[in-house]
C-alpha cells in the first residue's frame, strides 16, 4: 500500500499540528494533508464497548493508518492492542468481496441477483407456507444502529414477526433487567467522568485490564493521581487487573451472591446506610411483593460474613473489610461485566449490586454509579435502546403494550396490527427453533453464532437444517461455514452511521472508505430483502444511513433515552452525545434522575435529590433476591469448575483480531489455565496437552499452569476457533434475561495417555 | 540533529504550508476530520524525525515461536522484560506494539512510529525540547521520563 512507518509519522505529526491553527489557516490544512495525501477521518472504534474515538487514516482511498483521538475524552488519544491494528483489518485476506450460495454442498461464488433471489424465494416460502413465525433474524451489538433498526422493521414491523434477537442476549441480557427492575429504565445512571471521581472501584465479574484496556487505564489513573482510591475485586480469577486491586475476593465460581448480601448485611448491621435516601426514594421488594426495610433486615439476618465465606470459599474478615471499605468511602462505581451477566442468576445479582448503591445513596452524584459494562460497541445503541431483542420496539419500547406498537407502527408507516404483542424466540430458543425445525430460515447479520452460542454441539445442527443466510463481511467463519447464502457487506469505514457506548454516548462514524466492489452496505441488502418481500413502499423513503437515523430519533423523542438533539450534523462534529439530550442545543446529561437530567420531573420531586422516573413512585427498588449456585455444581464425576475468559489481544470470534500477525504472535493458540497446586495435584505439566470434559462436550488442549485460577478451577478462552469452548459450556438460560451462564460449568480434567 | 537542522526544516516546513496547495479531499468525499492537537511547531519535529534514517530491520533470530515474546524474554532479557512489567505500558501496549512480531516484521531498535499512535498530541512538547525521538527521554522499556 505503500504507507511506511516514516510516512505515518510525518502525516500524523503534520496533522495535530495543523488542527491547533485557528480557522483562518484553512489553506495551510489543506495543503498539508496534500503534501501527505492522507485523510483523517473522525470515528469510533469497532470492538468493545467503550467508544474510544478514532482517527482513520486514507490515502487514496486505501486505509493506511489510526491513531487514537486526543480530542475525544473518552479515550484521550489512548488505544488498546486491537485498536492499534484496525485498519489493517479493513484489507485483511479474509474480506467476503462476491456472494456465495450453497450449491451440491459447496459454497461457490454467485451473483448478487442471484443471491437474493434465493433469499427472498425461501423467506418467503417459509413464510407462505408455515407462518411468519418460521422465519427469524439475529442480529449484533457490533452493528449500526441504522441496520439494526432496519432489520426491526422490515420483520416485527413488515413480516410480522417478533423473531428477531441479538448477541446482546448473550453479553446483557441480564443487565438490562437488573436496571429495569431496580430503576425503573436501562442503563447507567452515570457516565465514566464518575472514574475520575469516584474513592472506591467495587469490580466485580471484570476483567478490565484485557477487555476493557482504556477504561482500566482511566482506573489506573485515578488511583495514582488520588492514591487514596481504593479498589475492591471479587472475581474467581486472578487476571492482570489484580495488579491496580487493594481487596480481592476470590470467590468460587457461582457462589458471589452471598457475598453481595453478606456486604449488604455489614453495610445495615454497622448503619453505614444513607436513612434520608432509603426514605425518599428507595423501596423494598422480595420479588413478589412490596416489602419493608424492617423485612430487608431479616431477610440479611441469615447471610452474615461467615455464611457467605462459606457458601463462597473466602474469608469472612475479607467481606467485612470490603463492606466498611464501601460504606466508608464517601463515592463508589461499581463496575462488572461478563462474569456478572453471563449467569443463570445474572439478574439477581446485578440486583444486588445495585442494593448496595441504593442503601447508601451511593448514586446520581459525582463518583458514583452501579456501572455495567458492556462488550460490543453498539449493544447499547442498536439493540438496547434500538428494541432490537424479541421483546422489545425502538426507543426502551416493548412489543406487550399496545400503545408502545401503535407509536412505532405510526413512525413507521405500517399498519398497528403487524406488529404482534408476544415476544418471540430470545437467541437460545431462536437457535433451537432451527434445530427443532420450527425456524425454516433464519438471517444473521454481523455475528458468528456458530462459535459463541453456549453448548454448540446442540445447536449447530439446526444451523445446517435451517436456510441459513449470513450477511458478513470476513469469510470463512464458523457461521459462514454454515451458511446456504453468504452476503459480502461493508465492514467498519466503509459505511457511516451511530454506535452508542457503555455510558449512553452516541458517537458518528464516517465512512472514510468506499466499500471494494461488489460488497454493499448492510442496510442497502436489508431494503433490496424488504421490496423482494413486497414491503418496499416501507422503505422507499430512505435515502442512507443519515435519513434512518432522522426517523430513528422520532422513536427516542421524550422517552427516557431523548436523542432528539443528536443529529448527523451535530454528531459529525461532536465527540458524541450522552442522552438524554432532547434539543439541539443540549449538552448531554451526566447523571440521570437527577436535577442535572432534563427529564428530571422537579415538581414531583418535591426536593428529593433523585427521582427515578420511570418507577411509579419515583422511587428505586432493593430486592431481597436469595443467594443461588450455579445450575451446574460440581460433583463427583464433574468435580472442576469451568469458567471461560477473554485475552488482552483477540477480541470475540477472532474474525477481525485473527488477521493481525502481532497479535496472533502475542496469543497464538488456545490453552487452559490450570493452578499450579491443582497441576501438581494432578500430575499435569506446563504446556502438556490435557482433555477437558463436561457433560456437553470434550476439548484437548495445551494448559498453562499459571496462579490465575482458583484451585479447583480451570479457566479457558473462548476466541479459537479450532478450539471451540463453548462446545462445553452450559446452556441454561436466566429465567429473566434468557442469558445463558456461559461463566459456571462443572468438567473434568484428564491426562491424555499417548499410545 | 542538531538544532540548527531542525530550524532548517522549521524553515521549510512552513514555507509548504504556506504555499495553499489545494485540498486533497476529493469531491463528494466525506470531508476529512481532522484532529487538534498542540502545536503548530509539531510540523517541525515531524520533518525533524521523518528524516532521520528509518530503524534498521533486522532478522530475530529464528526460535520456538509458539512461546509468547513475554514467555522467552522473561528468560533472555529479564531486565528489559522486568522494566516493561513495572511501566505504564504494562500489560495494555505489548513487545509487539514497537518491535513487531518478531516474523514478519521486526524492528529491534523502534522509532516513534508506534508511539504516534496514542501520543500524538505529545509531538508539540517534543518540538519544545528539541529532541527528535520520544526516546531520546524516555527508557525505552521502563517509558519514565529519565530525570525522574
Amino acid at each position: 500500500m505503500g504507507f511506511s512507518r516514516r510516512d505515518f509519522l510525518k502525516s500524523t505529526a503534520a496533522t495535530v499540528a495543523l488542527a491547533s491553527i485557528d480557522a483562518s489557516y484553512g489553506a495551510e490544512k489543506a495543503a498539508a494533508l496534500a503534501t501527505y495525501g492522507v485523510e483523517w477521518h473522525k470515528t469510533v472504534c469497532r470492538y468493545c464497548g467503550t467508544g474510544c474515538g478514532v482517527m482513520l487514516g486514507v490515502e487514496n482511498g486505501k486505509p493506511v493508518a489510526i491513531r487514537g483521538d486526543s480530542e475525544n475524552s473518552i479515550n484521550k488519544g489512548l488505544m488498546c492492542v486491537k485498536g492499534f491494528y484496525l485498519h489493517q483489518v479493513i484489507t485483511a485476506n479474509n474480506r467476503l468481496l462476491h456472494p456465495l450460495v450453497r450449491k451440491d454442498g459447496r459454497l461457490v461464488q454467485a451473483s448478487w441477483e442471484e443471491a437474493m433471489s434465493l433469499v427472498a424465494g425461501r423467506f418467503r416460502e417459509a413464510i407462505e407456507q408455515h407462518g411468519p413465525d418460521a422465519v427469524g433474524f439475529y442480529g449484533s451489538g457490533q452493528a449500526q444502529t441504522e441496520e439494526s433498526y432496519l432489520a426491526n422493521k422490515l420483520f416485527k414491523g413488515c413480516i410480522g414477526t417478533n423473531n428477531i434477537d441479538g448477541n446482546p442476549r448473550l453479553c446483557m441480557a441480564s443487565a438490562v433487567a437488573g436496571y429495569i427492575q431496580s430503576f425503573g429504565a436501562d442503563e447507567p445512571i452515570g457516565t465514566y467522568d464518575d472514574f475520575e471521581k469516584t474513592d472506591l472501584f467495587f469490580m466485580i465479574g471484570t476483567n478490565s485490564a484485557e477487555a476493557h484496556p482504556v477504561l482500566y487505564e482511566r482506573i489506573a489513573a485515578r488511583r495514582k493521581a488520588a492514591p487514596n482510591t481504593k479498589i475492591i475485586f471479587v472475581d474467581p480469577r486472578k487476571t492482570p487487573t489484580n495488579a491496580i486491586v487493594d481487596l480481592h475476593l476470590q470467590v468460587k465460581p457461582g457462589y458471589d451472591l452471598a457475598v453481595m448480601n453478606a456486604i449488604a448485611h455489614v453495610l445495615v448491621k454497622e448503619d453505614m446506610v444513607d436513612e434520608q435516601f432509603i426514605r425518599e426514594s428507595v423501596n423494598f421488594n422480595d420479588g413478589q411483593n412490596a416489602i419493608t426495610f424492617d423485612d430487608y433486615r431479616k431477610f440479611l439476618e441469615k447471610y452474615t460474613p461467615e455464611y457467605a465465606a462459606e457458601q463462597a470459599g473466602v474469608n469472612a474478615r475479607d467481606i467485612v473489610r470490603a463492606a466498611r471499605m464501601f460504606g466508608e468511602a464517601p463515592t463508589a462505581v461499581s463496575l462488572w461485566c461478563m462474569g456478572v451477566n453471563q449467569r443463570a442468576a445474572g439478574v439477581f445479582l446485578n440486583n444486588l449490586i445495585h442494593n448496595i448503591h441504593l442503601l447508601t445513596g451511593k448514586l446520581g452524584k459525582p463518583g458514583c454509579d452501579s456501572f455495567s459494562l458492556t462488550g460490543q460497541p453498539n449493544a447499547c445503541g442498536g439493540i438496547r435502546e434500538g428494541g432490537a431483542l424479541s421483546h422489545l420496539l425502538p426507543g426502551h419500547r416493548v412489543v406487550a403494550n399496545e400503545q408502545h406498537r401503535k407509536e412505532v407502527a405510526e413512525i413507521w408507516g405500517v399498519p398497528a396490527e403487524n406488529i404482534k404483542p408476544t415476544p418471540g424466540k430470545h437467541t437460545v430458543a431462536l437457535f433451537a427453533g432451527a434445530t427443532s425445525g420450527d425456524i425454516k430460515a433464519l438471517y444473521v447479520m454481523c455475528t458468528n453464532p456458530a462459535h459463541t452460542l453456549p453448548n454448540l454441539n446442540k445447536y449447530l445442527p439446526g444451523m445446517e437444517r435451517t436456510f441459513l443466510v449470513v450477511a458478513e463481511s470476513f469469510h470463512p467463519t464458523e457461521t459462514s461455514k454454515l451458511a446456504d447464502v453468504v452476503l459480502p457487506v461493508a465492514f467498519w469505514g466503509e459505511k457511516e452511521g451511530v454506535y452508542t457506548c457503555t455510558e449512553r454516548r452516541a458517537q458518528h462514524l464516517a465512512k472514510a472508505l468506499n466499500p471494494p466492489p461488489g460488497v454493499r452496505w448492510d442496510g442497502d441488502v436489508l431494503i433490496d430483502l424488504a421490496k423482494r418481500l413486497g414491503h418496499g413502499q416501507y422503505f422507499a423513503h430512505y435515502t442512507g444511513p443519515e435519513s434512518v437515523w432522522t426517523e430513528y430519533l422520532k422513536m427516542t423523542k421524550g422517552k427516557s433515552l431523548d436523542f432528539s438533539g443528536a443529529t448527523y450534523a451535530r454528531l459529525r462534529k461532536e465527540r458524541g452525545l450522552r442522552w438524554p439530550v432532547p434539543t439541539e442545543t443540549h449538552p448531554g446529561t451526566g447523571h440521570r434522575y437527577t436535577s442535572e437530567d432534563p427529564l428530571f420531573p422537579a415538581d414531583r420531586a418535591a426536593g428529593r435529590r433523585m427521582y427515578f422516573y420511570a418507577k411509579p413512585d419515583g422511587k428505586a427498588v432493593v430486592f431481597a433476591r436469595p443467594d443461588k449456585g450455579p445450575e451446574e455444581p460440581v460433583d463427583a464425576e464433574y468435580p472442576v469448575f469451568l469458567t471461560t475468559n477473554r485475552v488482552l489481544e483477540h477480541w470475540h470470534t477472532m474474525t477481525m483480531t485473527g488477521s493481525i500477525p502481532q497479535l496472533n504472535r502475542a496469543a497464538g493458540s488456545a490453552y487452559v489455565e490450570i493452578n499450579p497446586q491443582d497441576a501438581a495435584a494432578w500430575r499435569i505439566a506446563d504446556r502438556e496437552v490435557v482433555r477437558i470434559s463436561t457433560r456437553r462436550g470434550s476439548l484437548d488442549l495445551p494448559a498453562r499452569v499459571i496462579d490465575r485460577p482458583r484451585r479447583g478451577s480451570i479457566c479457558i478462552p473462548f476466541h479459537w476457533p479450532d478450539k471451540l469452548t463453548n462446545k462445553l459450556v452450559n446452556d441454561a438460560v436466566d429465567p429473566v434475561s434468557f442469558e445463558p451462564e456461559y461463566k459456571v460449568a462443572a468438567c473434568k480434567v484428564e491426562k491424555i495417555t499417548r499410545a | 540533529m542538531s538544532v540548527r537542522a531542525v530550524l532548517a526544516l522549521a524553515a521549510v516546513a512552513i514555507s509548504m504550508m504556506m504555499a495553499g496547495v489545494a485540498s486533497a479531499t476529493a469531491p463528494g468525499a466525506a470531508a476529512p476530520a481532522v484532529q487538534a492537537g498542540e502545536a503548530w511547531g509539531a510540523v517541525v519535529v515531524a520533518h525533524a524525525v521523518a528524516d532521520q534514517q528509518q530503524p534498521p530491520r533486522q532478522k530475530h533470530p529464528k526460535v520456538d515461536f509458539t512461546q509468547t515474546c513475554v514467555e522467552c524474554h522473561t528468560r533472555r532479557t529479564p531486565q528489559s522484560t522486568e522494566a516493561w512489567v513495572q511501566s505504564a505500558h504494562s500489560p495494555n501496549v505489548g513487545c509487539f506494539i514497537c518491535h513487531g512480531d518478531a516474523e514478519t516484521d521486526f524492528v529491534a531498535k523502534p522509532d516513534n512510529t508506534s508511539c504516534m499512535t496514542c501520543h500524538a498530541a505529545k509531538a508539540a512538547a517534543m518540538e519544545r525540547a528539541q529532541v527528535p525521538t520520544c526516546f531520546t527521554c524516555h527508557d525505552g522499556h521502563r517509558l519514565k521520563f529519565h530525570i525522574d
